[in-house]
């Protein structure tokens, strides 16, 4: 950061519009950002974005809505996000690594700087959440899938998540060496629609796999729809750890995930079938 | 909006309030929150890690508590800051303060300052916590020296404290 | 001796540094300002193995603010160790401050100081470095063939075998030998167990300031546990005359043996000699994983034979230790594996031991808390299980009958000391059976045994228990020396000069109320002054588990002095005979009803008459060891889903003699145990094809959080050692040597598996099952 030259904080989005430019730096709550630039020359201006109207968590008729400011703390301890999904936003959001880190980290940065062991993306997933974006101008509002895949430079503001999947089924666990830890051998975040015993709907999601969370769509389209007291259980759960084992098989624990998600995935759908 | 220029001797000034007391301070880029505080003088804040990881540079900043070590000074414009100093001294210690001494807490005494930040942060906003809620709360506050035992008894001593002199208060 | 009379001593009182670090009071090594003081930073090397062809500062020089580069080419070479031991230390004089060739990833290759640390870590990044790069070896057993040798400068000492990388070694060293081997046993059993790197991780990273004083005298200001030993090797490696050298440790935030080593004190002396300013050296938390000091892993063998009836008839024990890159502490180490373990056992027929200690070009092992003790009890305490399952006895049963008792002593005492022979002694003081009989109770152990058994043949979620048990030792017998100097002031109060080293310990409050107790005043009447070369006197340091029994022995002998002298003074005032005398109270009470305070006779010693000033130092060093021991009791859960393994409660029961501060000595025990938890489920460097350590910080090297303790309670149990003050013997290592045997066996109890190789992390775990 030695040719930084401006360091500007706006208080409202359109003075952010004013300011913002394609590739300027945005820093949040830092804990990612500026460990990440310290020995960045090019940067000479810096936004630090923590002023803007964006720290709420917010509920209307459809959806569960989340300023991309609010931290790990504030999904964990708020009342809407413990109400709704069956408190799945607030149990997952205190996995992340430690309660320090969790009073900073904000979510639009766990979304804008990927890393295997975010959790965020993988609610945002699990939840089939869109992501609204403001690069000065205009609003995008697009899937986590499209934002990763086209990399849209700009502001996350909000995420949007579907109410209609309030009462779903949910499970999130986090596999760790220890109870307190910011990497994992794998993170399972599942959700289920259940109606007299019929699956209507289904999101498996995978993290500590790749850089981005990861689902088959596929194997969940096979399981839609059928009655969970038919189903081979026992083939799907192995259908999911040859598709885990796939993603990188030469990895260090390729076999150990294989084992693990072919028992959770089993135990998960065999609960399921006992409700 | 704010904005700060960088002046000719290469510097950002910055404006914000350390315990209390107001301050304007040069600052370099690449300066962290933690090298400033302790640069200031107040050396209660530490170096364990310098990757936000152990939590010894804890300290609280707009009533939210954070590690400094991972922030850049700049961020502290605008803000009020808190350290181990401002809680309380010798002379008069903070309840907080006094409840890990007493619980026997203290070994080294190096991840002290940060852990009884975090501790006013879940105090402030949890009257009464159980074992399991403190031992979530602490969990970026690492230490060696004592296994955590007994400083989960400090806390819960520092929250009976708390509650006393609260309802001492009222009557 | 009554326990119960004590006032001062074995009493919950505040650690008197407390408040103060409560406060974030200044009290640490970098909590200083210096004016113009200068920032050093080593640069280290990027290969395992390889030779400086050619160092090019110049570019590094032109950096703005840089003072000073040193190079092998600016220093003189000295092989010495950097081991804190007593002189001559037990370790081979294998290192030199900066030398042409490197050994290990992390290793040093050349020095800077600078204005800035920007400026300084910018010059390391302009030095120009030609190197020859020379074949690695990583694997103790693949070193011993000697195609790569380590060590093959002609000026190094005291290594063994250096052509074939052996930094130490105990050959065949047969300490009982009745029968041919095995003859007797109706089983054998014989297992590998290995131990991975495993780092300290005291919070606060190394730290050293170094300046020179208005004589030009060299004052070292450091994070240390051993001012004496730092003192004395600066000395050496640098050419210097002791009388010139002055080591303050200030408060320290953490050693746990990491700090028992010479680490930056030599280097940045240097710099600051060479520009007579003051230096400032501190490690960055990857340094300190990689470039500090480790624990020694390590592959044992053990072999045990065992009768139906219960006896234990052979044990052969061989252990080889991975020294690393040097060979600090690889004697001393590998000989605690045997010494502070197996005098624990009696072995009616043949008892052995053999082991080495061998370079690699790896990380550098050291001094660690356990020291051994936790490399050698893991094989040990498994095996006993092991043993009694095969022979169809009760664990609990099979190990009383098979530990030493109060009275008798062992073969191995006289045999292993620490780098040398040892020193014969008996117990004389134990508390093991208190210890076992007071865990299981506590843990339930009986009835929640069969609870589990029936519940494990439902549950995916399997429960067991698991027990250990341990000794150690306290202090080197015969070697160990502190001391101590008390001066007393006119109010009453005294002053406590002591070598001895706390590096958090809460040695400055418990060897305080040892003189408290002697002096008959209270806590608060000790004013406590340690660890300063100039100031107080001779103390080894703080390891070996030294502190309270030795340097707590020497405390008590200068208060007895001063003591005697306040009689003797107040004799002559109240014109009585001393026998009629004591003290109590901070006053001296006669028999016949006279009384006198300290304050008045403190003030006619200095002012009024015969005036002196009322002062005494005393020596100690232990004639013997006396060791502690401790029973420990885990109840785990094996999610056979995960592997993943919870410690559910965890109760070590210790025998530490007198505890003279009940809580700082549960405190120590409580850090310890939860330390050797650590070992036990997450800890472990990852080390890459290349030597390069891959997980050099606190994200991936997992020590323990709150969130990962659930019940863990250290109980004390009282005994009275007569060879220790007010019958103390040492409680800071013995806990870390439990959690790794004790688990393994709750982990065999719960599902069957014997796991031999630590960590026991959830992907072995799993492993492990499958295979069943």
């Amino acid at each position: 950061m030695n040719n930084l030259k401006e360091v500007l904080r706006p208080k409202t989005l359109s003075e952010f519009s004013k300011i913002y430019k394609k590739n300027s730096y945005l820093m949040a709550g830092s804990t990612y950002s500026f460990k990440s630039i310290e020995n960045n020359n090019e940067i000479k201006e810096l936004i630090i974005i923590d002023s803007l109207p964006l720290k709420y968590i917010k509920k209307d008729k459809n959806s569960v809505r989340l300023g991309s400011l609010s931290t790990f703390y504030d999904l964990e301890n708020n009342e809407i996000t413990k109400k709704h999904f069956f408190g799945f936003i607030s149990h997952a959001a205190s996995f992340c690594s430690s309660q320090l880190i969790r009073n900073m980290a904000t979510f639009g940065g766990n979304i804008a700087h990927p890393n295997a062991f975010n959790i965020l993306p993988l609610i945002v997933e699990t939840l089939n959440g869109k992501i609204k974006i403001y690069d000065g101008k205009k609003y995008y509002t697009i899937s986590l899938g499209a934002y990763y895949s086209k990399k849209i430079p700009g502001l996350i503001t909000e995420i949007i998540l579907p109410l209609k999947y309030d009462k779903n089924v949910f499970y999130f666990e986090k596999i760790a060496r220890t109870n307190s830890s910011w990497e994992s051998y794998i993170t399972f975040s599942f959700r289920t629609g259940l109606l007299k015993n019929k699956i209507t709907d289904l999101r498996m999601v995978f993290g500590a796999l790749t850089h981005i969370p990861l689902y088959n769509a596929q194997i969940e389209k096979e399981v839609i729809g059928k009655s969970v007291k038919e189903l081979d259980i026992d083939y799907v759960a192995k259908r999911y750890s040859d598709f885990v084992y796939s993603v990188n098989p030469s990895h260090k624990y390729s076999d150990y995930r294989k084992e693990v998600v072919y028992n959770t995935v089993k135990e998960f759908l065999n609960k399921l079938s006992k409700r | 909006m704010k904005k700060i220029t960088r002046n000719a001797q290469g510097f950002f000034n910055i404006s914000f309030i350390l315990n209390s007391k107001d301050f304007s301070v040069d600052v370099s880029p690449k300066e962290t929150l933690l090298d400033l505080i302790r640069m200031l003088g107040y050396k209660g804040t530490k170096r364990g890690c310098d990757s936000g990881d152990c939590g010894s540079c804890a300290i609280i900043m707009n009533s939210v508590t954070v590690v400094s070590c991972v922030l850049p000074a700049l961020y502290a414009d605008g803000k009020e800051i808190i350290t181990i100093e401002g809680l309380g001294d010798v002379s008069n210690p903070h309840p907080i303060q006094s409840a890990f001494v007493e619980a026997g807490a203290v070994q080294c005494g190096f991840c002290i300052p940060g852990m009884i930040m975090t501790t006013k942060f879940l105090l402030d906003r949890i009257e009464n916590p159980d074992e399991k809620t403190i031992k979530h709360y602490l969990d970026g506050n690492l230490c060696r020296c004592t296994g955590y035992i007994k400083q989960v008894n400090a806390v819960k001593l520092a929250s009976s404290k708390l509650k006393n002199i609260k309802n001492r208060k009222w009557r | 001796m009554e326990n119960n009379n004590f006032k001062v001593v074995n009493k919950r009182l505040e650690k008197i540094d407390s408040l103060a670090l409560a406060c974030g009071k200044p009290m640490f090594c970098d909590d200083i300002d210096i004016t113009a003081m200068l920032y050093g930073k080593i640069m280290f090397s990027p290969h395992p193995h390889a030779l400086i062809k050619n160092i090019d500062v110049s570019r590094a020089l032109e950096v703005k603010g840089v003072e000073a580069i040193v190079t092998y080419k600016d220093i003189p070479r000295i092989p010495h160790t950097t081991a804190g031991q007593g002189y001559p230390e037990p370790s081979p004089y294998d290192t030199y401050i900066l030398d042409k060739k490197v050994r290990y990833v992390g290793d040093r290759v050349c020095a800077v100081c600078a204005k800035t640390l920007e400026a300084a870590n910018e010059a390391i990044s302009k030095i120009k470095v030609e190197w020859e790069i020379l074949p690695a070896v990583f694997d103790p057993f693949e070193s011993l063939k000697g195609k790569v040798v380590i060590h093959d400068e002609p000026d190094s000492k005291n290594i063994p075998d250096a052509r074939h990388n052996i930094a130490a070694e105990v050959k065949e060293l047969v300490m009982q030998k009745k029968t041919e081997w095995f003859e007797e046993a109706d089983y054998v059993i014989e297992n590998e167990y290995t131990i991975p790197y495993l780092q300290h991780c005291a919070i606060e990273p190394h730290t050293t300031i170094t300046y020179l004083d208005e004589y030009g005298r060299l004052v070292i200001r450091t994070s240390t546990q051993v001012p004496w030993h730092v003192r004395r090797i600066v000395a050496q490696t640098l050419n210097i005359p002791i009388k010139k050298i002055r080591v303050i440790k200030p408060r320290i935030g953490g050693g746990f043996g990491s700090k028992q080593e010479i680490m930056l004190e030599d280097i940045c002396a240097f710099l600051t000699l060479k520009t007579s300013r003051a230096v400032k050296m501190e490690y960055t938390r990857k340094d300190v994983f990689v470039s500090s000091r480790t624990r020694h892993p390590a592959i044992i063998k053990l072999k045990t034979g065992v009768k139906k009836d219960g006896t234990i008839t052979d044990i052969d024990l061989d252990v080889t230790l991975n020294a690393g890159a040097y060979g600090p502490h690889a004697l001393t180490v590998l000989m605690c594996s045997g010494s502070h373990t197996l005098p624990m056992y009696k072995v009616k027929n043949n008892l052995k031991f053999s082991g080495r200690s061998v370079y690699t070009n790896l990380p550098v092992a050291g001094a660690y808390r356990g020291y051994g003790a936790t490399q050698g009890f893991f094989p040990l305490e498994s095996q006993m299980d092991i043993m009694a399952e095969k022979i169809g006895m009760d664990p609990v049963e099979f190990r009383k009958r098979n530990y030493i008792k109060l009275g008798e002593t062992s073969p191995v005492f006289k045999a292993m000391g620490e780098g040398r022979e040892g020193v014969e002694q008996s117990i004389k003081s134990i508390g093991l059976i208190e210890a076992i009989d007071r865990g299981l109770n506590e843990i339930k152990w009986y009835e929640k045994k069969e609870k589990y058994q029936k519940l494990n043949q439902k549950s995916s979620i399997k429960y067991g228990l698991g027990m250990a048990c341990m000794m150690q030792g306290s202090g080197i017998a015969e070697i160990d020396m502190g001391s101590a100097t008390i001066k007393m002031n006119e109010d009453g109060s005294f002053n406590l000069l002591i070598g001895a080293t706390d590096l958090g310990t809460g040695s400055d409050t418990i060897l305080a109320q040892i003189a408290a107790e002697a002096l008959g005043v209270e806590l608060s009447d000790i004013i406590v002054y340690s660890s300063d070369t100039d100031l107080t006197p001779f103390d080894v340091g703080a390891y070996a588990s030294s502190t309270t029994f030795v340097s707590g022995g020497a405390v008590k002998k200068a208060a007895d002095l001063v003591r005697d002298i306040i009689i003797e003074d107040a004799s002559k005032i109240l014109k009585e005979p001393k026998e009629n005398l004591r003290v109590e109270n901070k006053s001296v009470i006669s028999k016949s009803g006279k009384k006198i305070s300290f304050k008045e006779i403190a003030n006619t010693a200095f002012y009024y008459h015969d005036q002196h000033q009322i002062i005494a130092s005393a020596s100690h060093y232990g004639k013997t060891s006396p060791p502690p021991f401790a029973a420990h009791f885990a109840e785990i859960s094996v999610d056979t889903r995960t592997g993943i393994i919870n410690v559910l409660n965890y109760i070590a029961c210790v025998d530490c003699g007198t505890a003279i501060n009940p809580t700082l000595a549960e405190g120590q025990n409580d850090g310890a145990v939860v330390n050797g938890i650590g070992h036990t489920l997450s800890e472990g460097f990852e080390i890459s094809s290349n030597g390069t350590v891959l997980n050099a910080n606190f994200r991936r090297y997992k020590i323990l959080t709150s969130k990962d303790i659930t019940n863990i309670k250290s109980i004390l149990i009282s005994t009275y050692e007569p060879d220790g003050p007010y019958g103390a013997k040492s409680v800071s290592e013995i806990g870390i040597n439990g959690p790794l045997p004790a688990i393994s066996n709750a982990i065999y109890n719960a599902i069957k598996v014997r796991l031999t190789e630590a960590p026991f992390t959830p992907d072995k775990v799993l492993k492990a099952l499958k295979k069943k």
